[in-house]
């Protein structure tokens, strides 16, 4: 067995006659102290390679938010003229974060204080931070020390790829959306322009009239006021028209508001009216009264809207006998969830499985792309809510849409 | 009292209401319906007018209305109005004897010019309309035989052939043909065949006889 020990010698011994006598020594054991300082030097090599092998810059701060240490990546990034901080060792993180003040600056100094003084078990953050013309996002992490003397482990990892592919995909979605509302204006064209051709009609009547009056000096003051409160009446009418059609003909970027359902689906159902009266379809509306809002793009809501009434309507057109219906109804669930349902008096969908019809390009229908439900579907997705269809008997379907009122928002949609 | 009626029939209640105000600035009768079933069931006044014709309508269409309108013979010239124009509704419409087909919304005085040609084509079909009828009352007068003569003679037969046709004697023939033109009121031959064009007897005039 092998141990390791320490000799160590005091100052000459004398006796009294001042003779050397020789040393006081001592032979110590200190095989544990150095198996305890190999551990400690492997600790140390282990916690550097862990440190360095990070892809995220990673620091250790100390309970006031001193940086302790740091890896490579934190010290690379720190050069790379960024407007986020990456202080060095020695300098306090959280007055550098505060100093930063760029946009969500303070929002990671509160984070990382938070976690420090123990008011919050961890804590997770996205933010952007430039470089010039550069933009990148990140995720920040922020761990606590489980140690009496508390400090924390930050970390900051790249998420910009996965920013972009979100980004991308919410664009796609919106511009489909977008593509999708424009050709179902298309296919609109004809009632919308029959709807706005009548007040014309009666405005030039009335125009034509009044001046008649006029001329023959047969006005009778009466008779010429209403024409010309017609006149006004049908321009604002024709103008309400081509308003609700540029609302969803549209193309901004999705944006999440405070929406009235029930004014959305007025508006729906008014741009609705001439193609559902040509089509010989009665409406009936139900709306819940007070109806909380919902956070959402209330362009994309009409549209979800749109669909679903206008795929009840073409379901109906098939129908050979019997009134055709459509009746819209809201209503407040309890758990904060609003919801809207759309039933038909049409042929329904048959033989199909309900689910399938949300899915891309599955219509039941001799003409149409069988995306609008789909593009429905993903929109309500964005919106954290849903829709399905339900068979009422063998004939009539409703739709349901259902939106919670406090309308998850995600916080990056900014 | 206007001695015209124009009916509007459009479903559009601000149309209607717009058009009848036009209608009566212009100084005739007018009188608007908010659907094809409302104007049938209504009963109309014995005078001229025309029918302004809505042709997109819920429930009974102005394409409707026109067939039913002519299978009970019914002369009112119509004027079409028409917020999309569709060339097939429009070519079937004309054919079937619309006087216009306006497309919404129509120029200042398209329409009243298309109501004021309707209006002298109603007063027109209802003066032919009052001829025939007085002619076939005349017709009704005559005998058997003596329609038979009226027949042969607005031909363009000469009492002989008409004699050889008929077997009788020329004599008898002359007497006969004397009476017709009494009773029809003709004063030369050529009128009794103006008279049998107009209740669609074949004469002599035809090309194709």
């Amino acid at each position: 067995m092998r141990f390791c020990s320490r000799a160590s010698a005091g100052p000459a011994a004398r006796r009294r006659d001042s003779a050397f006598s020789g040393y006081v020594g001592a032979r110590t054991d200190v095989t544990e102290i150095k198996a305890a300082h190999a551990t400690l030097l492997e600790s140390l090599a282990l916690r550097s390679a862990i440190f360095g092998s990070l892809y995220g810059h990673v620091a250790a701060l100390d309970k006031e938010g001193v940086v302790a240490a740091v890896n490579a990546s934190w010290t690379e990034f720190a050069d790379g003229g960024w407007n986020t901080p990456r202080s060095p060792v020695g300098a306090n993180y959280l007055e550098a974060c505060e100093r930063a003040g760029h946009v969500g600056a303070d929002a990671l100094a509160n984070a990382v204080r938070a976690v420090l003084d123990g008011e919050r078990p961890r804590a997770t953050l996205e933010y952007a931070a430039r470089s010039g013309t550069e933009e990148r996002w990140f995720e920040m992490a922020v761990e606590p020390f489980q140690r009496p003397e508390g400090g924390a482990i930050v970390s900051h990892v790249d998420i910009t790829r996965r920013r972009r592919a979100e980004a991308d995909a919410r664009r796609q979605r919106d511009e489909l959306a977008h593509a999708l509302r424009a050709s179902t204006l298309g296919a609109l064209a004809g009632s919308l322009a029959h709807e706005i051709n009548q007040p014309l009609t009666a405005i030039v009547a009335n125009a034509q009239a009044a001046r008649l009056l006029v001329t023959y000096g047969t006005a009778d003051q009466r008779e010429l006021r209403e024409a010309l409160a017609d006149i006004a009446a049908d321009a604002k009418r024709a103008a309400q028209v081509i308003r609700r059609m540029r609302g969803l003909f549209r193309k901004e970027r999705s944006e999440h508001k405070r929406a009235d359902v029930n004014a959305l689906i007025v508006e729906v159902m008014m741009l609705l009216r001439g193609e559902l009266e040509s089509k010989g379809i009665g409406v009936q509306l139900s709306l819940a009264k007070d109806l909380p809002p919902v956070l959402g793009d209330a362009i994309q809501l009409q549209q979800v809207v749109l669909n679903v009434v206008l795929n009840a309507a073409e379901a109906m057109a098939d129908r050979s006998t019997g009134r055709a219906f459509l009746s819209v109804e809201t209503v407040e669930h309890h758990a904060g969830i609003i919801e809207i349902s759309v039933r038909d008096s049409g042929p329904g969908v048959k033989d199909i499985d309900l689910e399938r019809i949300f899915e891309p390009s599955v219509t039941t229908k001799s003409t149409g792309l069988g995306m609008g439900l789909s593009i429905s579907r993903s929109i309500l997705d964005a919106h954290g809510g849903r829709m399905w269809a339900t068979r009422n008997t063998e004939h009539d379907l409703t739709g349901h849409i259902e939106l919670s009122h406090e309308g998850r928002v995600r916080d990056d949609e900014r | 009292m206007s001695d015209s009626m124009v009916y509007i029939v459009d479903d559009n209640a601000t149309v209607c209401r717009a058009l009848c105000r036009l209608m009566r600035a212009s100084g005739l009768g007018a009188m608007s319906f908010n659907s094809a079933q409302a104007f049938l069931d209504h009963r109309r006044a014995d005078k001229p007018g025309c029918l302004i014709l809505d042709m997109r309508m819920p429930g009974l269409n102005g394409l409707d209305l026109q067939t039913r309108l002519g299978e009970v013979q019914e002369t009112l010239p119509i004027v079409f109005i028409t917020g999309h124009g569709n060339v097939p509704a429009s070519v079937r419409a004309m054919k079937s004897g619309a006087v216009d087909f306006l497309q919404k919304p129509f120029g200042d005085d398209k329409l009243l010019a298309a109501v004021r040609g309707a209006l002298a084509l109603s007063r027109e079909r209802r003066a032919n309309w009052a001829i025939r009828v007085e002619i076939e009352r005349r017709v009704g007068t005559l005998t058997p035989r003596e329609r038979q003569v009226f027949e042969t003679v607005v031909k363009g037969l000469l009492n002989k052939q008409i004699a050889d046709e008929l077997g009788a004697a020329e004599k008898t023939i002359k007497i006969h043909r004397g009476r017709v033109m009494q009773k029809m009121q003709a004063n030369s031959v050529a009128d009794l065949v103006h008279m049998a064009e107009r209740i669609n007897l074949p004469t002599g005039s035809d090309p194709q006889r």
